[in-house]
């Protein structure tokens, strides 16, 4: 991750762009796509995509769709494929972002409670105890 | 389902991959090595709609030295995987196109290989349907055939095949839509491929017409016979061709066929028609070849067992006469009930020392054992059991 230019950098060339597409020429940055992400993901944290399907509690032939590019997930189906990949707090951002859907925001009662069991490391399914425990609409039960 | 997926998709990702050897529309060929084993295996992946499931399943069961053994197959939702034995040597391309044409025995002993494997195929009502130089590999025990991406079994509904054609110049007529495909098409191929390792030109290609004619008669006129256009017209199946064409080339007395060794015994054996696999009954001719691929020792080590079991199934069955004279029907019903169950065991485990027949790849032969010869085990002695509690019931019945 160390060839990555920081995105404070990134902006300033940007903004000093004369055109868009002269930054987007120079600085090479395609549409990198959600099923990239997750095969790096995947690569980084040397995961099998059994493994990481079964900890999400994804349905399985959607979850395979997803590593496979052909579908496209929901923002809960995208937040419990971030617990099955075991990913930070910025991963899980990056990732909700690849998915065109808005990010984690803990102004937001079940947005704080899903990030604070991202930093703690929990289990997709202790979240959804968390929860319900707390009055929240579950993960898994809330698929859109 | 989803549980069969998640399974489906963990044994994939346990191969990884070494080697990436083919990669087009048709689906992907991958060299793979499994943590379990230290050998190598080939990894296909074939789309679904055009997957021939069917063949698969057939081909798992067949069980040839010179096809390719299926170690495992499984579904993902865009793909069928067929994970099978890598054959290590060079393909008959790679020789010919290096080192130039080969002599008449080269030529015979390569084909010997490849109409056996065909005739297996047939055997059991698979057309190959790409038999070409890449897919013949050279390796140290004779020629293997490989690669039945598209093969087909026989299926009369439909007037046309619809998945894939063969190789060009290699493929019969029919392959391009003409007609249906059968064993003859494979016959048309195995034809090409002796022009071309005989020439060391491919059909198709310049100066192939030339060096065709150039063959010895009776040669070319065999390898025109089996690549007619109309079907009937070609020999009706690999082994007629393989007679035929060592007829033409000890015909015309080529010297370098005088000092090979040829077994004449081998072309008697590769089938004409083998009859359908049964599910539980083993034909002679797996147990021939078995007999034929194990070594002295085991040899020796069977024969020794058979005989052993022989004599002891023979004393147990006179004692058993005797006992049927003795004392009363029942009790000699037991002994003979017995006696054959425990006959049964005793081949099956002859069979699972030879290998052959369903412990030819077995994954647990033991196990195997256990399923064919435990349970009519099992059945005799229960029939044992229930005939002496019948016997004891009538006595108490008629002598209270």
């Amino acid at each position: 991750m160390g060839e990555e230019r920081l995105t404070d950098e990134l902006l300033e060339q940007l903004l000093a762009s004369a055109t868009p597409e002269a930054y987007l020429a120079e600085t090479g940055i395609g549409d990198r796509s959600l099923p990239e992400y997750l095969g790096q993901l995947l690569a980084e944290k040397r995961l099998v995509r059994s493994e990481v399907i079964r900890a999400a509690g994804v349905n399985p032939t959607f979850g395979y769709q997803i590593f496979q590019g052909t579908r496209h997930p929901g923002r809960d189906t995208a937040i419990m494929l971030a617990f099955g990949l075991r990913c930070s707090l910025i991963e899980t951002q990056r990732l909700l972002r690849l998915a065109g859907v808005s990010e984690l925001w803990c102004k937001v009662p079940r947005d704080a409670i899903i990030i604070f069991a991202l930093q703690h490391g929990y289990s997709r399914v202790e979240t959804d105890d968390e929860l319900y425990r707390l009055g929240e609409k579950t993960l898994l039960a809330g698929e859109d | 389902m989803g549980d069969s997926l998640l399974e489906a998709l963990r044994r994939d990702e346990s191969y990884s991959v070494v080697k990436i050897l083919a990669e087009k529309a048709s689906g992907s060929t991958e060299l793979v090595s499994s943590p379990g084993a230290k050998e190598l295996y080939v990894r296909k992946r074939i789309p679904v709609e055009i997957a021939n499931r069917a063949a698969w399943v057939q081909l798992a069961r067949i069980s040839d030295r010179y096809l390719p053994r299926v170690i495992e197959t499984y579904e993902l939702p865009d793909w069928f995987v067929v994970v099978c034995e890598y054959v290590e040597g060079y393909s008959l391309a790679e020789s010919v196109d290096c080192a130039g044409k080969l002599d008449a025995a080269r030529a015979a002993g390569i084909l010997e290989g490849v109409c056996r494997a065909a005739g297996v195929l047939h055997g059991y009502d698979i057309v190959h349907r790409d038999i070409s130089p890449s897919n013949v590999i050279v390796a140290a025990d004779g020629a293997h055939l490989i690669d039945l991406g598209i093969a087909r079994v026989g299926d009369t509904r439909s007037r046309h095949d619809t998945t894939k054609l063969g190789t060009w110049g290699f493929a019969a007529p029919e392959q391009y839509g003409f007609a249906q495909t059968d064993a003859r098409s494979d016959v048309y191929s195995i034809g090409s491929l002796a022009a071309y390792m005989l020439t060391g030109i491919r059909p198709g290609e310049e100066g192939f017409e030339q060096a065709v004619a150039g063959l010895p008669t009776e040669v070319r006129a065999c390898i025109d016979r089996a690549c007619s256009f109309e079907p009937s017209a070609r020999c009706q199946s690999a082994a007629e061709f393989l007679r035929a064409f060592r007829a033409a080339c000890v015909g015309q007395a080529d010297p370098a066929l005088a000092g090979a060794h040829i077994e004449p015994a081998i072309t008697d054996r590769v089938p004409d028609r083998l009859e359908p696999r049964k599910g539980f009954l083993i034909s002679f001719a797996e147990i021939a070849d078995a007999w034929a691929a194990s070594s002295i020792a085991k040899r020796l080590a069977t024969a020794a067992l058979l005989f052993c079991a022989a004599a002891f199934c023979w004393g147990l069955f006179l004692g058993t006469f005797k006992a049927f004279v003795r004392s009363g029907a029942a009790s000699g019903l037991i002994g003979l009930i017995f006696t054959l169950s425990l006959s049964w065991v005793i081949l099956e485990t002859l069979l699972m020392n030879l290998k052959a027949g369903p412990y030819a790849r077995a994954s647990s032969r033991f196990l195997t054992l256990l399923k064919r010869g435990g349970i009519p085990f099992a059945i005799g002695f229960i029939a044992c059991f229930v005939i002496a509690l019948i016997e004891k019931l009538i006595l108490a019945v008629l002598a209270p």
